[in-house]
């Protein structure tokens, strides 16, 4: 139990550190593929939970891997591939995107420490973190697939959490929240195509320009 | 078990209006129209039925809510090939689009029934996610509009954030009623007759309550995060900002009355919270009414005082006034809001549509008697200045709160919104600054009677208030019912 335990500890860890490579990474395509990272150890980490526990962890795995590992990355690779790959410069960027992920850490691990067993420490904290660097992310990065990435933190904080301390859920809840995942990227994605193709640009302070335009007339 | 025919008999006619919208647009506009019908004949049907608790529920407060998303859905159904046909004269959408249209419109409506009628609070929760993404991409059915592109990226940023702090809410919650000790706590009604068996996890609970009412507050467009509304409502199509307003911004609240006594059990925060909310949301609403010049951005910032009246009044129901009275006045002022805003936005579309502009000053209601009277009727009706079912809600529960201060805040602030909707509606009967010479309105006289057959029905929900059963069946709150099943 105790190697089980470390080993979801370390998985958890990589977990968090994607999420700040991903806050970090200005390219679009690239951030995907690390999403695509992340869900893997998420993924592993259902995995250890079903080897000592209940089987349909197991089940959660697989599902996480086509929706998260697979179709999610695949939409937003599809979405850059027409577009402009390459963020502009971000509100907060460089080591500063670093230091707003080390906050959100630190935040992440009080919150933890308050609420969680001691056996789920480091997973509650990176379920606490993921959360809090996904909506940094939606509110400082000015990218819509990066604010769509913000959103796919989410996602895999609340599975995460979901599993730990939500166990015995009944498997259409799982279903439903695979599908509302996939779902909410593909429409996403959708939309920032379409906002691509009237506006030529991701960057959403064109789109902030259009809104004061529209109210002052 | 006749109660779940019903129901799946609802579920199935809009299951159907979705795929026979997939065939052509139509085959769309008619099946969109049938089953709206067939949805108002289901709740009807579901009036005398019992209680009953168990994967899916039905209670009054199931069937009321069951009934308010059929009429908006009536409201949508028979607006929307007028609209859509004008778009596709207009090169805004072409018949690929409004296929779309029709197939996510009939299935948003479904999802909603679903919704209320669901007892398990993660499918609830998943119903709304669902029913937010595919809202989403009917705000931008107008395939040129770079503004209704704009307020759907706003829309589903927010709303999608929003849901994920309900959905840590729900997990916490979950987690409170398994560590109590409870049998099935993803069902609500398992939750709710716990009662103070859930005490014993107040800190849970109470994280709970701040990230269910944060995430909920937002999809109900309540202050602090309401900006997506305005943008959202004015920029989508007449009868998909009659969806928005008149039911999608309702059900969080719906959710959210069914687990505020839940969340309650730990003390009286969560409803002081929601008061506060609840007030900010009329005051924001009330100044955006001021300074708005745009008549479908007018009815959007209404949207958001009405949501921050009912949240208000629900946070009466469990700590700040006496229940059942709040209930009575949470479900009227529900009912009433969703049919009369249905109507002013199906009306201010059809009228901006014929002056050419959404400018106040530009429009002139008198281009058609029945559409331009039936506006100013609505917007008197939000108001609160004729005698029907909002300013009985609103009267009702000035009655039902308990403290003087607490009072004079609510009716300040009702007051507030009161005064810029009106100054407005005088706007519309004055000094006109026509773009162009209004073209008379072309839609078949039918469909313009729409407008007063919604109107017609705000009477019988006023009746509902005088009515001694009906009252009655609508003042009970879930967990008084729950209660009553012995469950």
């Amino acid at each position: 139990m105790g190697v089980v335990n470390a080993v979801i500890a370390v998985l958890s860890m990589g977990m968090v550190l994607t999420a700040s490579m991903i806050s970090d990474e200005r390219r679009v395509d690239r951030a995907a593929k690390l999403y695509s990272v992340q869900s893997i150890l998420l993924s592993l980490v259902f995995v250890a939970l079903g080897v000592t526990g209940p089987r349909y962890f197991l089940i959660w795995a697989a599902s996480a891997i086509v929706t998260k590992a697979v179709l999610v990355p695949l939409f937003l690779l599809r979405l850059t591939k027409h577009t402009r790959a390459r963020e502009d410069k971000p509100v907060l960027g460089g080591s500063l995107t670093w230091i707003a992920d080390g906050l959100s850490v630190t935040v992440g691990f009080i919150i933890a420490l308050k609420t969680a067993p001691p056996h789920l420490l480091a997973p509650m904290t990176t379920a606490i973190s993921l959360f809090l660097i996904g909506l940094v992310q939606i509110m400082l990065r000015r990218n819509l697939g990066k604010q769509v990435l913000g959103l796919c933190h989410f996602e895999n904080s609340s599975h995460l959490t979901l599993a730990l301390m939500a166990p015995n859920i009944p498997e259409t809840v799982e279903i439903g929240m695979g599908t509302d995942a996939v779902l909410l990227v593909f429409f996403g994605c959708l939309v920032a195509s379409r906002i691509h193709g009237l506006f030529k640009t991701l960057d959403s302070t064109s789109l902030v320009e259009l809104r004061e335009e529209v109210d002052a007339e | 078990m006749t109660w779940e025919i019903w129901v799946w008999f609802a579920l199935v006619s809009g299951a159907t209006a979705v795929l026979v919208s997939m065939f052509s647009r139509r085959a769309g506009h008619v099946a969109s129209m049938a089953s709206s019908i067939l949805f108002i004949v289901a709740s009807i049907m579901l009036f005398s039925e019992n209680t009953h608790y168990d994967e899916l529920l039905h209670d009054s407060f199931s069937w009321w809510g069951m009934l308010l998303v059929s009429l908006v859905y009536l409201s949508s159904a028979f607006s929307s090939p007028s609209f859509i046909e004008t778009m596709i004269d207009a090169g805004e959408i072409d018949d690929r689009g409004a296929r779309v249209y029709y197939i996510l419109l009939n299935a948003t409506f479904t999802l909603l029934i679903l919704l209320v009628v669901s007892n398990n609070i993660f499918i609830q929760w998943v119903l709304l996610e669902l029913s937010t993404i595919l809202t989403i991409h009917l705000v931008m059915t107008n395939k040129r509009s770079r503004a209704a592109a704009e307020a759907s990226w706003k829309y589903y940023l927010m709303c999608a954030t929003g849901m994920a702090f309900s959905l840590y809410g729900l997990i916490l919650l979950y987690s409170a009623g398994a560590e109590a000790g409870l049998r099935d706590p993803w069902l609500w009604s398992s939750l709710a007759s716990a009662g103070s068996v859930l005490a014993g996890a107040s800190k849970t609970l109470m994280l709970a309550s701040a990230f269910i009412i944060a995430g909920f507050s937002v999809k109900a467009g309540l202050f602090p995060a309401y900006m997506w509304l305005p943008d959202a409502h004015s920029e989508a199509p007449s009868p998909v900002s009659a969806l928005l307003s008149g039911c999608l911004i309702y059900t969080p609240l719906y959710v959210l009355a069914r687990l505020i006594p839940v969340l309650s059990v730990a003390g009286s925060e969560p409803c002081i919270i929601l008061a506060v909310i609840g007030v900010l949301s009329i005051l924001c609403g009330a100044g955006g009414m001021l300074v708005t010049s745009d008549v479908k951005r007018l009815m959007a910032y209404s949207s958001v005082e009405h949501m921050g009246i009912l949240a208000f009044m629900l946070s009466l129901t469990y700590g700040l006034g006496r229940p059942e009275i709040a209930f009575l006045a949470f479900n009227v002022h529900a009912m009433g809001h969703a049919i009369a805003k249905s109507c002013a936005f199906i009306s201010s579309g059809f009228i901006s549509d014929a002056c050419g502009t959404r400018r106040i000053r530009g429009i002139d209601v008198s281009v058609d008697r029945i559409v331009g009277w039936g506006l100013i009727v609505c917007i008197l009706v939000l108001m609160g200045a004729i005698p029907l079912p909002i300013l009985f809600s609103e009267v009702i529960a000035a009655e039902s709160i308990r403290g003087t201060w607490l009072l004079l805040v609510y009716l300040a602030s009702v007051m507030a919104g009161f005064a810029s909707l009106g100054w407005r509606a005088s706007q519309l009967l004055v000094s006109k600054k026509p773009v162009r010479d209004p073209t008379p309105i072309s839609r078949p006289i039918l469909v313009r009677m729409l407008v007063v057959v919604l109107l017609a029905l705000l009477i019988p929900v006023s009746i509902a208030v005088f009515s001694p059963c009906l009252a009655y069946k609508l003042s009970a709150t879930p967990i008084k019912e729950l209660l009553s099943t012995g469950w």
